[in-house]
């Protein structure tokens, strides 16, 4: 069966209650006659084998590359990177895409005879993943094969004996990688397209980079002019990482990219409303959502976590492109588009949406304040092209419960960023040239950074800067159902109801305003003209 | 009273550590097993394996157990022995290995790991029947206790390579099961384990339960004059073809007998990357429950 397109809904007196994520629960909320709800495409069928395909992209390699087989030889020194545990989300269920690729991949090694292998987790600035992480990501078979020689690691962009400075882009950016990656024969980069921002060059020059690296393109500026950074030729965060990538394949680093595609069939049977529309659920599905609503209001927060990240998404793959990397990427974004875009007409004056148990950066971990300032500002709302889906001066409403709560191991500069910075101003560019050099240089976070798992220092400031595009561009936020304190520490404004919220937004943006809903799960991204 | 002063009246004192302890001789390879052998605990140790142990380690490990016709017409007393890839190996052949041999048999177990404390001494002879076996130095004591257990009628399983392989590939047999063999002049039955080492590895903190092979082969009796060297290399050739069947079949491992020694000539990750990949079939299926659609076995709808 085809998968049906998404669509832009007009809710009228028939439509019944919308389903709002609301952090580790959900809502169903009315919204006013004549808004408008987003839905996306349904899931696109996934590939019925995916080793197949996988050895078919291996052999059949895009744009100027040639099959990963001529590319092998005894001898060689020889690199595969791969994403970390933040893609994609929530984690898939066993095998994960990676581990079918990276399988792929050191198999043709041994069969070639090539003696060194090493596996590197692209990490960035991220925390280091747990064991069982890095296990499921590249495989029992592979992680058996390579943990006890060392020959798994996790990129550390604080060893500056293992970094290498390629040099300068014209733009002056200085590129700095991992030095086993780039000081390799033939390095392999396994990627998770989950959203268009993912892949490309930013894979290499942003997940192998340092700290000094980074910088250049991770900061307010760029942000801002990033419109948006889910539309690559929009995006000057892409056009920094394109730069540098060029940058790197001038100096003759090799790089054989495999990048891979997901449907968006992300949760199980047991929560399969949420894939649902919501005049579609039948009896199953209404009892099971009472159920669930009630249980998990019910349920202490840390165990209603617990429950939800034990999460496996049933993915399907709808892609997997290997070989150059500018030629793989724009295969990769067209599936990605196919899957997730819809096309929308006009601009609305206040875009509500419900944010989930689960970003990018908590992965197994607590969705603290910032990351859901980050989710919403940062990812949410540039889920467009073109057009911000809500108009200059707009207002976004967020429902999600914002509790004032962090994770002491992997979110430690979060914490004082929240205690430290947020109480003294929440303007990014402040924030951003008073204090992000002391985090980032701060030799406790890096020590939590490279033996813990800890995020880096600077992380909790990339999380503002991600959100700088939409500060710059909105009227408000408003937090539906969210702690008020906390709410008015991220700058936004708390409402305990979507009418409060709504009576709030419509001071901000005026009389009769337009309410546009982005509905998820899963994700949607809006084509607006 | 105050409960310090208490806590002071009621326990013994500590001994300063440069004290020569007079108990220090019942730890390692001197730890006394003989009351592992006594009706009583011989009855405990059959409950225990019937009932307890056996059932739960083939729910983990569900062995398949090749050739078990040689063990149903095994000669006791027997040497019996296996490559070592987990702690798991000794349940497992407990569990396949039929209960006239299973009641009267003793497993030597590494008297620097199993026998370093007592109460682990106390249970590794209770539940396992182990005995010490010096591993670290020189000893005659464990090859002694080996040949008087044998002489009494017990069969001995024992894991030559001395220890459990770091990575999964075998490791260097050594002589002393081939040694005790001869000089009681009882059958060495070589069994091949397979799958254990993925189950729970080495360096694995975490059970994962799954599939495992136990192949049985043939009973060696010794030739008088043999020497153990060449004993242990007749064992070390059987060992070398059931590990080629665990991975392949019974013909193949006959018919195209390349490629998989014991031990391999290397053991870079090529080797172990090669080596095992019979234990990971295209389709995974996993017989723990795993809970919201994570049991799945691929990233399909």
């Amino acid at each position: 069966m085809t998968a049906r397109p998404g669509f832009v809904l007009e809710v009228d007196r028939s439509t019944p209650p919308t389903l709002f994520w609301y952090g580790e629960n959900f809502r169903l909320e009315r919204l006013p006659r004549s808004s408008r709800i987003l839905y996306p495409p349904e899931p696109l069928p996934a590939i019925r084998d995916v080793r197949t395909a996988i050895e078919n992209a291996l052999d059949n390699p895009a744009g100027d590359q040639k099959p990963l087989d001529a590319l092998l030889f005894p001898g060689m020194q020889l690199t595969i990177a791969f994403d970390d545990v933040s893609l994609p989300l929530p984690q898939m269920t066993a095998p994960d895409i990676r581990s079918l690729v990276i399988e792929a991949v050191l198999e043709r090694a041994a069969q070639a005879g090539v003696e060194d292998v090493q596996l590197v987790a692209a990490l960035a600035l991220h925390r280091r993943m747990t064991e069982g992480e890095l296990k499921h990501a590249v495989g029992k078979r592979a992680y058996n094969a390579l943990k006890p020689r060392g020959l798994l690691t996790q990129h550390d962009a604080e060893d500056q004996a293992n970094m290498l400075e390629i040099g300068h882009t014209d733009q002056g950016e200085l590129v700095e990688i991992n030095r086993r990656a780039a000081e390799s024969d033939l390095l392999v980069y396994v990627n998770i397209n989950l959203v268009s921002m993912d892949g490309g060059h930013k894979s290499v020059a942003t997940g192998l980079a340092s700290y000094a690296s980074i910088r250049h393109h991770h900061n307010v500026k760029t942000m801002v002019q990033s419109r948006s950074f889910m539309d690559r030729h929009s995006s000057e965060l892409h056009s920094s990482n394109w730069r540098m990538g060029r940058l790197i394949k001038d100096a003759g680093i090799k790089i054989f990219q495999i990048e891979t595609t997901l449907n968006t069939n992300t949760f199980p049977d047991s929560f399969r409303f949420l894939q649902r529309r919501e005049w579609e659920w039948d009896l199953r599905d209404r009892a099971s959502f009472v159920a669930a609503n009630g249980a998990l209001a019910k349920t202490p927060p840390a165990l209603a976590r617990q429950i939800f990240h034990s999460i496996r998404s049933p993915y399907g793959v709808t892609g997997v492109n290997a070989g150059e990397v500018e030629a793989v990427h724009d295969l990769t974004l067209a599936k990605v588009f196919e899957q997730q875009l819809v096309r929308v007409e006009g601009q609305t004056d206040i875009l509500t949406m419900g944010l989930p148990f689960v970003g990018p950066y908590n992965v197994n971990s607590i969705m603290n304040p910032i990351l859901v300032y980050c989710l919403s500002l940062g990812y949410f709302f540039n889920m467009y092209r073109h057009k911000p889906l809500v108009r200059k001066g707009g207002v976004v409403i967020i429902s999600h419960p914002t509790r004032p709560e962090f994770d002491p191991a992997f979110h430690p500069s979060y914490i004082d960023f929240y205690e430290q910075v947020l109480t003294e101003t929440t303007d990014p560019l402040i924030i951003e040239q008073k204090y992000e050099e002391t985090f980032a240089r701060d030799p406790w976070y890096i020590h939590l950074y490279r033996t813990g798992n800890a995020y880096h220092g600077v992380h909790p400031f990339y999380m503002w800067y991600w959100g700088a595009h939409a500060l710059d561009h909105l009227g408000g936020v408003i937090v539906m159902g969210g702690d008020p304190k906390t709410v008015r520490r991220l700058g936004f404004k708390p409402a305990s109801t979507l009418n409060d919220a709504l009576e709030m937004a419509g001071s901000i943006v005026g009389a009769n305003p337009t309410v546009t809903h982005l509905h998820s799960p899963p994700l949607v991204m809006a084509d607006v003209y | 009273m105050t409960q310090s002063k208490l806590h002071y009246i009621l326990r013994r004192p500590s001994l300063p550590g440069s004290y020569l302890r007079t108990r220090a001789h019942s730890t390692g390879a001197d730890y006394d097993t003989a009351f592992s052998r006594t009706p009583p605990a011989r009855i405990f140790r059959s409950l225990a394996l019937e009932y307890l142990i056996a059932p739960v380690t083939r729910q983990i490990a569900t062995p398949t157990l090749i050739n078990q016709d040689v063990l149903d017409t095994l000669e006791t007393p027997a040497v019996i022995v296996s490559n070592h890839e987990s702690h798991l190996d000794t349940l497992l052949l407990l569990s396949v290995l039929p209960r006239r041999i299973r009641e009267r048999a003793v497993i030597g177990a590494g008297a620097d790991y199993f026998f370093d404390r007592r109460t682990k001494g106390f249970l590794s002879a209770l539940l396992l029947g182990a005995i010490p076996i010096e591993r670290t130095k020189v000893s005659r004591r464990s090859s002694d206790l080996s040949v008087e257990l044998l002489q009494k009628g017990w069969n001995l399983i024992l894991f030559p390579e001395g220890g459990r392989t770091p990575d999964g590939l075998p490791q260097e047999l050594k002589a002393g099961a081939a040694q005790v063999a001869l000089k009681v002049g009882v059958p060495i039955l070589p069994i091949y384990l397979d799958g254990t080492y993925e189950l729970l590895g080495k360096d694995n903190s975490r059970l994962q339960p799954g599939k495992t092979k136990v192949i049985c082969g043939k009973p060696i009796h010794p030739q008088t004059g043999m020497r153990p060297q060449a004993l242990i290399e007749v064992v070390r050739q059987q060992l070398e073809v059931l590990r080629a069947e665990a991975a392949t079949d019974f013909w193949k491992a006959r018919s195209q007998p390349r490629g998989r020694h014991f031990p391999p000539s290397s053991r870079g990750w090529r080797e172990v990357w090669l080596d095992r990949s019979h234990r990971y079939p295209a389709k995974e299926t996993s017989s723990w429950p795993r809970l919201f659609g994570s049991s799945r076995p691929g990233g399909r709808d």
